[in-house]
């Protein structure tokens, strides 16, 4: 069955700051869709709604996956239902190796008993890791751990290889990327949607249309003001690229299309600050 | 024998230490193993590298010298039986050019409510090798009170890891003096703390001499209304040049109300040494249960692994599989992951 992601009305608020004006969206399986747009106007937030971060409270509006509410589950009842986000920054876990993560996520949507074994685990994960043309040592490190910006992102991707999504979200899996990287990254993306067809749907936030020499958009969104303002094919990017966002500012009459607060207070102390310093840094 | 000593057993040279008492000894040629009291002259010789000088002249000690430049293992157990309050001292020495592999255990076997004071020392000598692990797995009926004093001597390391997996309150002073020039010492320390129990240790390394390094690295897991405090601290004199001091203590809590203290102490009268000190105090990550359960994992998956993860470095150099094992099913029971 085609699977089936709609966004309907969605509205979504951080700290008491909407973000999300009411989005409306549609990605079904065999299609990619792009969102752009200039930065602060809501895009990383939509995908962050959408996989559950425990940070946006949802101001009306539903999300369905294959007619189930996706609001209603859990984080992680998201992911097994066939939801996967392609993290912009992915977190950095000590401790924790890549292949127990990995081989944990794929058992987590197996019946009990019905787990992958050790050898055909094995095998999936060299596959894909050559695919990426990433380092062998990888299975052994630590989860994103000393990762370099572009490790990350293709970790992302492997991740989504593994496990197999019916919608896959990319949130800014560009940037940050070489050249090199991008093709790569760019080239595993269609591969997965060449090979898994009517089976899996694809939503890719950038900002870059240099992503788009490599994956092939069916849809173009562009987002401003926590809404999509407006919808096309592959040319609509073209235009952006060419012309930036000015004529489309224009034609709609919005002189500032951000959402996103611009100054974020980064003010905390963490690890390997030292106390001290930090008590006399005013002083 | 009894069966617990059978399933903690991980090396041939084994001691049983019962009560304080010398109860069983197992080990070959290479150890020499003596229960004595200060002054008897068998001894006379280990306090020439005195270790401290308060002793108490009546309380038996019990002395396991490493007589040759061998590499060996050896096991000591700690058994307490019965509700009598528990003085035990204990004191390895390792031979010049030798290495040490040693396991120390603690258990008890009855329900009474007892107070336990141990001292252990070590002696590392010169161009010497110990591994040290200590494995503690006391009840809630068990108030210890541990100090470790140990002495490293030139080029010589010490490599200690201290799984506190007790569930009674435990009181450590552990203090490493690294004596002369090379002398290296590695600490790890883990304690998991629930209940309404307090655990403190004070871990101490103090640099008496030059180009001697230390790493002390400690975690603490504390739930319900448990309380832990770090104190770590490293001390470097002036005089005691290209020596390296690095400290990483990390405490997570599992309940809001759980207490932590982590005190992160640097004295260092010295300017051509490197050192830092690293301290975080928190809860889990949400950012990385975020991360995590997206990927389909339980939120009680997400936490097992995290606080695995956390414990990492400690687990990892639990050499002996059985005893990695052992940690790693008493961590999930205790804490319930």
């Amino acid at each position: 069955m085609k699977p089936v992601l709609k966004v309907n009305d969605l509205k979504a608020s951080v700290e008491d700051v909407d973000i999300l004006k009411g989005v409306d969206l549609e990605i079904n399986g065999g299609e990619i869709h792009v969102i752009m747009g200039p930065n602060g106007t809501g895009k990383s937030t939509l995908s962050s709604v959408i996989m559950g971060h425990p940070k946006y409270t949802i101001g009306g509006g539903d999300v369905t996956l294959d007619g189930e509410d996706v609001l209603e589950m859990s984080v992680d009842e998201r992911s097994r239902a066939g939801l996967f986000l392609a993290m912009q920054y992915p977190a950095e876990i000590p401790g924790v190796t890549n292949s127990d993560f990995l081989r944990s996520a794929m058992n987590s949507r197996k019946e009990e008993g019905q787990e992958m074994s050790l050898y055909k685990f094995i095998i999936a994960l060299d596959k894909a890791t050559t695919e990426l043309e990433m380092r062998s040592d990888l299975p052994h490190r630590f989860l994103n751990e000393g990762f370099s910006g572009g490790e990350k992102k293709r970790n992302e991707i492997l991740q989504m290889k593994l496990l197999n999504p019916k919608i896959a979200i990319l949130d800014e899996i560009d940037s940050g990327l070489d050249v090199d990287a991008l093709r790569i990254v760019g080239k595993n993306v269609m591969k997965m949607a060449e090979e898994r067809k009517e089976d899996v749907g694809f939503l890719v936030i950038t900002h870059y249309q240099r992503l788009l020499d490599y994956i092939k958009p069916d849809f173009v969104h562009i987002m401003m003001q926590g809404r999509i303002v407006k919808s096309g094919g592959a040319e609509l990017a073209e235009r952006v690229e060419k012309d930036g966002y000015d004529w489309l500012k224009n034609e709609l009459g919005i002189t500032d299309e951000r959402v996103v607060p611009e100054k974020v207070n980064m003010n905390k102390t963490s690890l390997g600050t030292c106390a001290t310093g930090e008590m006399f840094k005013d002083a | 024998m009894h069966n617990f000593i059978e399933e903690l057993k991980e090396y041939e040279n084994l001691l049983v230490i019962t009560n304080g008492q010398l109860t069983s000894k197992n080990v070959n040629d290479n150890f020499e193993v003596v229960e004595a009291s200060q002054g008897d002259e068998r001894v006379g010789d280990y306090y020439k590298k005195a270790l401290k000088d308060d002793q108490n002249p009546s309380e038996k000690i019990i002395f396991v010298n490493q007589k040759q430049s061998t590499s060996e293992m050896i096991q000591i157990i700690f058994v307490y039986e019965g509700d009598q309050n528990v003085n035990e001292h204990l004191i390895v020495a390792s031979d010049k050019f030798s290495k040490l592999n040693v396991i120390e255990n603690r258990v008890n076997l009855n329900n009474d409510r007892i107070d336990v004071l141990t001292k252990v020392e070590v002696i590392v000598d010169d161009e010497s090798n110990i591994d040290y692990l200590v494995f503690n797995d006391l009840n809630t009926k068990v108030d210890a009170t541990i100090n470790r004093h140990t002495k490293v001597y030139r080029n010589a390391s010490y490599n200690c890891a201290f799984a506190e997996l007790s569930e009674g309150n435990t009181f450590g002073d552990y203090y490493t003096d690294l004596a002369a020039e090379g002398a290296v010492c590695d600490s790890k320390a883990v304690t998991i703390v629930k209940e309404d129990k307090k655990q403190q240790f004070d871990i101490n390394i103090n640099h008496s001499a030059k180009h001697t390094v230390s790493h002390n690295l400690n975690r603490a897991v504390v739930d319900e209304k448990g309380s832990a405090v770090f104190n770590a601290i490293g001390f470097i004199a002036k005089g005691y040049s290209q020596s390296k001091c690095f400290q990483d203590s990390k405490m997570l809590t599992l309940s809001p109300d759980a207490k932590t203290e982590c005190n992160p102490i640097l004295l260092i009268d010295e300017y051509d040494v490197e050192a830092n000190h690293a301290a975080a105090v928190g809860q889990l990550d949400e950012e990385s249960m975020y991360y995590l359960q997206s990927r389909g994992l339980s939120k009680k998956q997400c936490e097992k692994l995290l606080i695995y993860g956390f414990l990492m470095p400690v687990a990892e150099v639990i050499e002996s599989e059985e005893l990695k094992e052992k940690f790693i099913t008493n961590i999930t029971k205790k804490l319930n992951i």
